[in-house]
């Protein structure tokens, strides 16, 4: 199937700052797809570009297959936008922006936010300006969404919003994209991410380290917890890529990048001042902290980022184009690095 | 914005589902009428107390006839700026031209019903304001019991009422123009250029009229007005398809750098130095230490702009005067350089108080300063000493440029106070109130005073009419300092709101008694038996 969205190599600076540094990524239809990444790593200018509303500096973009610069209408009635902090006309009440709003849109808009008003509890004759942070999202939200938009852009969208309303809104995430709609959000709130999304990319530093469906990235990592007989000891790193290492004394934990090879957690064990090594899956928030801790993501994680139809793993050999075996085992220095011998 | 507007303008209140859809463009007509409804009511209703008050004063019989257009002009070159700023500035600055955007709409849709409502708008209350003048005279005549008003009153009207429609005409386009591409900062500074200029095309126009004969022509005397509307129409006819029309991801650039986290380090004026290949002299750079001196670099640092905004219209202003007014009557010239300079200073005073208080109010920058509280004099102290040699420095350079181009030396001291005066109001409302359309009416009905007061006693009585012109900006000034750690600590009780509710009523008093003497052609300074 067609890409809803493709990001081919684009790029954007502010001054002299990378907002966005060579990202590519392709987002299918009727998905749930999240984009990950701390505060200033250029999640907000992906999606200011993808609308339209910035120019990036290279790279092409394109939404439901049209250009969003030159197809910027034919796009807006097919999509809807929240941005993290909506903007609305604050002296409407919520019926006059409904149906403000509904004049730009087919026949239905109207009923169909009759119901998510009611839904989000919201009140039709209060003013906007006299609503709560969490019910002026509301509003955009079922503005957004009334129109049944085959792409939903949604930046921070739960950020306000009550517990009951935030799962309310995550629910209806899930059941439009079974619908074969798709929804793009980027959002802090990882465990959330976590119950939604079907695709997950990560940003870092305007550079994507990792894209890939949510089940096979979480495959990709396991979460040990090594427990050492002495805090001064030192032990060897695993067969494996090593993301990010915390924990000092006697408990340390590790986190592992990629399949584990066949008996490396009984050879790690091996080494005579391990005790115990417990294996845990990865939540995607350890996985998402590790990627923003690693110094050497850049390299590691580039095998990360799955291209569109591609496997899900097992590409160590275009991930690493210049290792003659990639299993071979980094080694970690006193701060966190790593390298491969 | 209009925050009460939709209490005014009627909206059905059935079930969404049973509620006729609306199209597009008609759904973009009522919210742009909607957004202009409250300045049009309120300049309206202030304007009809005006020409009422006119109607009944005592005054001369030439003034009589001319005062209402004069207003009708006045209050129209006002609606045609507020009109602009309505339509385009706050639409940018609150963000919601976001939501606009987002809309399955083409900016050129949006932006011609905003521009042909605007215009519309602005033809409709001018032509109001010309049917109020009328009844003015009309009135003058029932009151003083003279039936020879009425006939000169609508000669004068029917012959004049075109050259000052070209007046607001101009004012509106370039203010138009200026506030649908640039920031706040470029908008203040060419339609504060176009707004002096229109001022002084009216003032002299008055002026004319009253030391010369009545049907003097004033299009006549002034080629370069057909100029100015010649090139605002070209400029007109190239800027709107090039850069509002057209040029969608120009506007769009211009909103995502409004909402962007960069914004600050994307600013017009933080860029221009280094577009300019200027490098951040060492006295602008940040202090090392000091709590004053940070403070008081931070605000030079937000003021900076201010003094760029005053030469250009003391730029203006030598401009006017170079386009005749001076040579032809030396006596209705040095008026005018009395009178504009009045305008400039109050108008650059009205700027320093915006960006003292108010933009960091914009900014959110005040939460900062609310961590800090226990500075808030040496912030305030900070932010009124930059402003104050600045406001100085301003009359100097006006003084010397008039002087250069006509000979004539004019008084800085009635500019200056206003100036002054414009300032420490604007930073006391700034301080009372989040808009700042109040502290500009402030500004705009001092300077207007100041300008008719001149007009009817000549400088040096306006100057020495009353000490309070001297005295009340050192007093709002002083609440402002006393006042600072209380503000930004957000504790407000009954007796700080009652100071501050009649320091504001002060500073609407004064103005306005000079007001009334001015339309009642009484010398304040005269003894009062002569009233």
């Amino acid at each position: 199937m067609e890409p809803v969205i493709e990001v081919n190599n684009v790029s954007k600076r502010f001054r002299k700052t990378v907002a966005l540094d060579g990202v590519s990524f392709n987002v299918p239809p009727g998905v749930v797809f999240a984009v990950l990444g701390e505060n200033g790593a250029g999640k907000t200018t992906l999606i200011r570009s993808l609308l339209g509303l910035e120019s990036q500096d290279a790279g092409t973009l394109k939404m439901l297959g049209m250009d969003p610069v030159k197809d910027g209408l034919a796009i807006r009635k097919r999509t809807g936008y929240v941005s993290d902090s909506p903007a609305l006309y604050k002296w409407m009440t919520v019926r006059q922006i409904a149906h403000f709003t509904a004049s730009f849109y087919p026949e239905g808009f109207l009923a169909s936010f009759d119901k998510l008003a009611t839904e989000f509890d919201l009140e039709l004759d209060q003013k906007i300006k006299n609503l709560s942070k969490g019910g002026q999202a509301k509003v955009a939200l079922a503005l957004s969404m009334a129109h049944q938009p085959e792409l939903l852009i949604l930046d921070e969208p739960t950020s306000g919003l009550d517990a009951i309303v935030r799962r309310h809104f995550l629910e209806s995430m899930i059941d439009i994209a079974a619908q074969g709609r798709t929804v793009l959000l980027s959002s802090h709130q990882i465990g959330e991410v976590e119950r939604v999304a079907d695709w997950v990319a990560v940003i870092r530093k305007g550079k994507l380290v990792a894209c890939d469906e949510l089940a096979s990235l979480k495959a990709r990592f396991e979460r040990w917890v090594v427990t050492v007989d002495s805090a001064e000891s030192v032990i060897e790193t695993a067969e494996c890529h090593l993301v990010s290492h915390e924990g000092q004394g006697r408990k340390r934990q590790q986190l592992v990048l990629f399949d584990v090879t066949v008996g490396a957690v009984d050879r790690f064990r091996e080494q005579e001042n391990i005790i115990d090594v417990e294996v845990h899956c990865a939540s995607l928030e350890e996985i998402f902290v590790a990627l923003m801790k690693s110094k050497t993501s850049a390299s590691v994680s580039y095998s990360l980022v799955k291209p569109a139809g591609a496997e899900a793993v097992g590409e160590f050999a275009n991930a690493f184009p210049d290792q003659a075996d990639p299993r071979v085992s980094p080694v970690v220095d006193d701060a966190g690095e790593s390298s491969h011998e | 914005m209009s925050d009460s507007l939709a209490t005014s303008v009627r909206y059905p209140t059935a079930p969404l589902t049973t509620q006729k859809r609306m199209s597009p463009t008609r759904a973009l007509i009522w919210k742009q009428c909607a957004d202009l409804f409250r300045s049009f009511v309120v300049l309206t209703a202030v304007s009809l107390v005006l020409f009422v008050f006119f109607a009944w004063a005592t005054h001369k019989t030439n003034e009589s006839i001319a005062w209402p257009l004069f207003v009708a002009a006045m209050f129209s070159i006002g609606f045609s700026l507020s009109a602009c700023f309505v339509s385009f500035v706050i639409e940018s600055e609150s963000r919601t031209r976001e939501f606009l955007v987002n809309l399955p709409v083409t900016s050129q849709h949006v932006g011609a019903i905003k521009l042909i409502v605007a215009t519309l708008a602005v033809v409709v209350f001018f032509v109001g304001q010309v049917c109020l003048a009328l009844m003015a005279v009309w009135l003058k005549g029932k009151f003083a019991g003279d039936v020879s008003f009425w006939g000169h009153g609508s000669e004068y009207v029917s012959q004049y009422w075109w050259a000052f429609a070209i007046v607001v005409g101009v004012v509106f386009v370039s203010s138009a123009i200026s506030c649908s591409f640039w920031s706040t900062s470029w908008i203040s500074t060419f339609s504060t250029a176009f707004l002096i200029w229109g001022l002084v095309q009216v003032c002299d126009w008055l002026d004319l009229f009253l030391s010369t004969a009545r049907t003097d022509d004033p299009i006549g005397r002034y080629p370069m007005l057909l100029v100015a509307v010649l090139l605002s129409a070209i400029v007109l006819a190239i800027g709107l398809p090039l850069f509002w029309l057209r040029r969608r991801p120009l506007l769009r650039k211009r909103i995502a750098s409004n909402v962007s986290v960069d914004h600050q380090e994307n600013d017009f004026w933080s860029l221009l130095p280094s577009k300019l290949g200027i490098t951040t002299p060492a006295w602008l750079a940040m202090p090392s230490r000091g709590r004053f001196a940070a403070l008081c670099w931070q605000s030079v640092r937000q003021q900076m702009m201010l003094p760029l905004l005053a030469f250009l219209a003391i730029a203006v202003l030598a401009w006017a005067v170079y386009a005749g007014l001076g040579p032809l009557h030396y006596n209705s010239g040095a008026k005018m350089m009395q009178i504009s300079l009045t305008f400039v200073l109050t108008m650059t005073g009205h700027g320093f108080g915006s960006a003292s208080i108010y933009r960091d109010k914009l900014n959110s920058n005040l939460s900062f300063f609310h961590q800090h509280q226990e500075h808030g004099r040496e912030l305030l102290l900070a932010r009124i000493v930059f402003p104050l040699l600045l406001l100085i420095v301003s009359a100097a350079l006006c003084n010397l440029a008039v002087y250069l181009l006509t000979g004539y030396s004019p008084s800085v001291w009635l500019p200056l106070l206003s100036g002054f005066a414009a300032f420490s109001a604007t930073l006391m409302w700034s301080m009372a109130f989040r808009s700042v359309i109040y502290p500009l009416g402030v500004g705009l009905v001092l300077s207007l005073t100041m300008n008719g007061f001149i007009m009817s006693f000549g400088a040096e009585q306006a100057e020495f009419s009353h000490p309070w012109i001297a005295v009340l900006p050192f007093v709002w000034l002083a609440t402002c300092f006393a006042c600072a750690p209380t503000w930004l600590a957000g504790r407000r009780g009954a007796a700080w709101m009652a100071w501050f509710t009649f320091v504001s009523l002060a500073t609407y008093a004064i103005p306005l008694w000079m007001l009334a003497c001015w339309m009642l052609g009484v010398d304040p300074t005269a003894p009062v038996d002569a009233w």
